[in-house]
């Protein structure tokens, strides 16, 4: 055995009040390879860290565009909005109480005929009846008639469902075309499965109430915090605000918390913390728009005549809303009004 | 040295087998965390390019939606000198004829201030000077802002005659529908033209021609149809123009079925089509333009010389359609695409190592829709790949870019509020 490897030997240095003396490049050298590996994994800590912090940074910037797009949809979705609501969806509830209008039960609905009445040019909607839709609601958003100051806004938070109502399977084929040889149905075109397919489970006992009432919960995995808020401007501009965001489409803690235009509800969503909702407020995107509605929807002439046949006056019209043309009024999904123009606003109005 | 003298055997060493494993081991471990370090490095490097490129993606992203919403490609409020030639290049857009000309630049009859001929859902009537309520529509010439053109309002109504085949052979069997509605309050007894034999007729209906004239004379094709309703006929009474007009008042700019390509015809040729018609039948495989300042077809630095040289030439431009359809050609759609995308680089300099990043918006109006198209793109330093990312956007039209702007070139934007206190004056106002 080599003297030096004896068991009883010392591995570390002694200690300098030993008197004992090591030779300063022997000292040395039995650190060298932990320095250096040492070293090398503190500059690959330092890179990974740097990467993580620029991945970070990337989340958070990519985070900034999809807000950003995420409002330009907003935009689509409120102009949707005022469209269909200058004609349809005014009998859900709380239902106008007003005595003009109580035919408004069984089977009719009551029908709006645009923000500007296109029967005689005056404030809208009112229904076949000549009344006001929001009549019997008092502080209703869509009231002109209330000073800019005192009006409120139609507030919408948007999310993905889990389960829209009336869903159906987005398959394509539900019976596709055999194309087995051999197969008794091969080559045939058969309907031998109900299409389309609901996506509420039909064996279910509760299937009908599933697949009219849906589940309307929020999709976690698709939800990314969005909304639009609209503040009726005349009777035919509107005020557009886009949002993506954490407050819901509340202006400001102000407004949440005001007897009138505020909500208790709402305010538990944001645990009743005015901090909370301004941080949210403070990372949120929102773009101010100026729209008007026209109750101006396509114009209907379309294939009214052959128009290879120029060397007559005649006048073949083709039907109005001929299936088999492809050509036809059906084609044309706006019969509730068009967006006449839309404005970006620099800056946010006073009222909105 | 004394001491090491005095102590030869605390000169410890390393045998020789310890120092071979000692060896291996040392350069095992070296070499695995160098090589670790240097993927480690390359990998951060990789990440960096890549950080860097998609950061500048989405600026380029972020700032393609600036311009849907805002046009500067296409009227840089902030420049007082938007003249071909200059470093805007493109088409002085201030002119008649073009898009941002400020209606207070129209033509005579078109000036902004006109009475509308019905009131707004309220009772009241826009701002305007005069008495009220009008009498007639004779008066009611020039642009409104406030009107919101009330569908129940005759005076919105088309009078167009719509079988009536246009130039070939019009028989007006149907009689002269050119009495009903027109540019004109009356039209005089005489020895030619059909009309003349209707003796001297007052016309009740002057408003929606005057209307869609004026339109048409002050913003060029697009912005007669952006500031037009959805249904709206594109037909109307001249009795007399310049162009000429067929038997039954109608301009031949209306009804002549010449074709794409030609300056003053609006509308394509369809089937030899010629009847009064709304906008999918006008632009069933064919667009209309908007020229954004620097085309990316444009020759020359800032786009000088071509595409357009001249306002008139940039008007001409915007009074015609262009073949994209079904009777297109590919050099159809590669002159129209040159002609109506931008070009825009995200940044003036850059270090040579970085991507290359470009924006571009193009605005055109076919088969009834609007369309907004946008494309980044973006080339890679290190490999030369090319790549285009684009995609359509809905956010500020023509007409709202119009009320963005004050009205002096270079005059910035006006800014738009419901506060109370007056608005500052827009290409749309007085």
């Amino acid at each position: 055995m080599h003297p030096t490897s004896t068991p009883s030997r010392p591995r570390t240095a002694p200690p300098a009040s030993s008197g004992r003396a090591i030779h300063p490049l022997a000292r040395g050298r039995r650190g060298t390879v932990l320095i250096l590996v040492a070293g090398m994994c503190a500059l690959l800590a330092s890179l990974a860290l740097a990467f993580l912090m620029r991945m970070r940074s990337d989340a958070a910037e990519t985070d900034s565009a999809v807000n950003e797009a995420q409002a330009h949809i907003m935009l689509m979705a409120a102009c949707n909005y005022i469209q269909e609501t200058s004609r349809i969806g005014w009998d859900a509830t709380p239902l106008p109480t007003s005595p003009s209008i109580s035919q408004d039960t069984g089977w009719q609905h009551a029908e709006g005929f645009g923000w500007v009445d296109v029967r005689d040019g005056s404030l809208g909607p009112k229904n076949q009846w000549g009344a006001l839709v929001w009549a019997g609601i008092s502080n209703y958003w869509a009231d002109t008639t209330i000073p800019v100051a005192a009006r409120t806004a139609l507030r919408a938070p948007m999310y993905v469902m889990n389960r829209p109502p009336f869903a159906i399977q987005q398959t394509v084929a539900r019976n596709p075309i055999s194309t087995t040889p051999g197969d008794a149905n091969f080559g045939l075109p058969l309907m031998l499965k109900p299409d389309p397919w609901p996506v509420a489970d039909p064996t279910s006992p509760t299937y009908r109430a599933d697949f009219i009432g849906g589940d309307t919960s929020i999709n976690q995995r698709a939800f990314i915090p969005t909304w639009f808020r609209i503040f009726r401007d005349s009777a035919s501009t509107f005020i557009v605000t886009c949002g993506a965001g954490g407050t819901r489409g509340w202006q400001s803690w102000t407004e949440l918390a005001d007897p009138v235009k505020g909500d208790a509800n709402e305010r538990q969503i944001f645990n009743n913390d005015p901090m909370l909702f301004d941080d949210l407020a403070s990372t949120e995107t929102r773009l101010w728009y100026r729209v008007e509605w026209s109750a101006a929807v396509h114009s209907a002439d379309y294939q009214n005549m052959q128009n290879e046949t120029s060397s007559i006056d005649h006048y073949i019209w083709r039907g109005m809303n001929a299936t088999q043309e492809s050509r036809s009024q059906p084609h044309d999904a706006n019969m509730v009004g068009t967006i006449r123009w839309v404005q970006r606003l620099q800056n946010a109005p006073t009222y909105w | 040295m004394t001491m090491l003298r005095a102590h030869p055997r605390r000169r410890s060493a390393f045998t020789l087998i310890e120092m071979m494993i000692a060896l291996v081991l040392g350069s095992a471990i070296l070499y695995t965390t160098l090589a670790g370090m240097r993927v480690a490095s390359q990998c951060y490097t990789i990440a960096t390019r890549l950080s860097l490129e998609n950061a500048l993606i989405r600026a380029g992203f972020m700032k393609a939606l600036d311009e849907v919403d805002f046009w500067t490609a296409y009227d840089d409020p902030t420049d007082p000198s938007l003249a071909f030639g200059g470093v805007n290049g493109g088409e002085v857009n201030r002119n008649p004829g073009l898009p941002f000309c400020p209606f207070a630049n129209a033509p005579a009859n078109f000036k902004p201030g006109g009475l509308p001929p019905m009131p707004n859902p309220d009772g009241t009537y826009p701002p305007i000077d005069g008495s009220l309520p009008p009498t007639n529509e004779a008066g009611l010439t020039g642009w409104n802002p406030t009107y919101n053109w009330s569908m129940s309002d005759p005076a919105v109504w088309t009078r167009a005659n719509m079988g009536a085949r246009g130039n070939n052979g019009n028989d007006v069997r149907f009689g002269y529908y050119g009495m009903f509605s027109g540019t004109y309050g009356q039209f005089p007894s005489g020895t030619s033209g059909l009309y003349y034999h209707y003796g001297a007729v007052t016309v009740p209906h002057q408003w929606l021609a005057n209307q869609m004239d004026g339109l048409k004379n002050t913003l060029g094709y697009y912005g007669m149809i952006d500031y037009l309703p959805a249904n709206t006929i594109f037909s109307y009474n001249c009795y007399k123009t310049a162009n000429g007009q067929n038997a039954d008042a109608v301009p031949y700019e209306f009804s002549y079925p010449a074709g794409p390509y030609t300056v003053n015809v609006f509308g394509d040729a369809d089937g030899g089509t010629q009847v009064p018609r709304g906008l999918y039948r006008d632009t069933k495989d064919v667009s209309i333009a908007l020229l954004p300042l620097r085309p990316q077809g444009a020759s020359g630095a800032g786009n000088q010389a071509t595409p357009v040289s001249s306002v008139s030439q940039a008007a001409a431009f915007l009074r015609q359609d262009y073949y994209t359809g079904q009777e297109a050609t590919p050099a159809n759609l590669s002159y129209f695409q040159d002609l109506t995308t931008s070009k825009s680089n995200l940044m003036g300099a850059q270090p040579a190592n970085w991507p290359l990043v470009g924006t571009s918006v193009a605005r055109y109006i076919t088969a009834d829709r609007y369309a907004t198209v946008c494309r980044i793109g973006w080339i890679s330093p290190t490999t030369g790949e090319h790549v285009d990312l684009s995609f359509t956007a809905f956010g500020t039209s023509l007409r709202g870019a119009r009320q963005q702007r004050a009205q002096a070139p270079g005059g910035g934007w006006a800014q738009w509020d419901n506060g109370g206190a007056a608005n500052a004056s827009n290409l749309d106002t007085q």
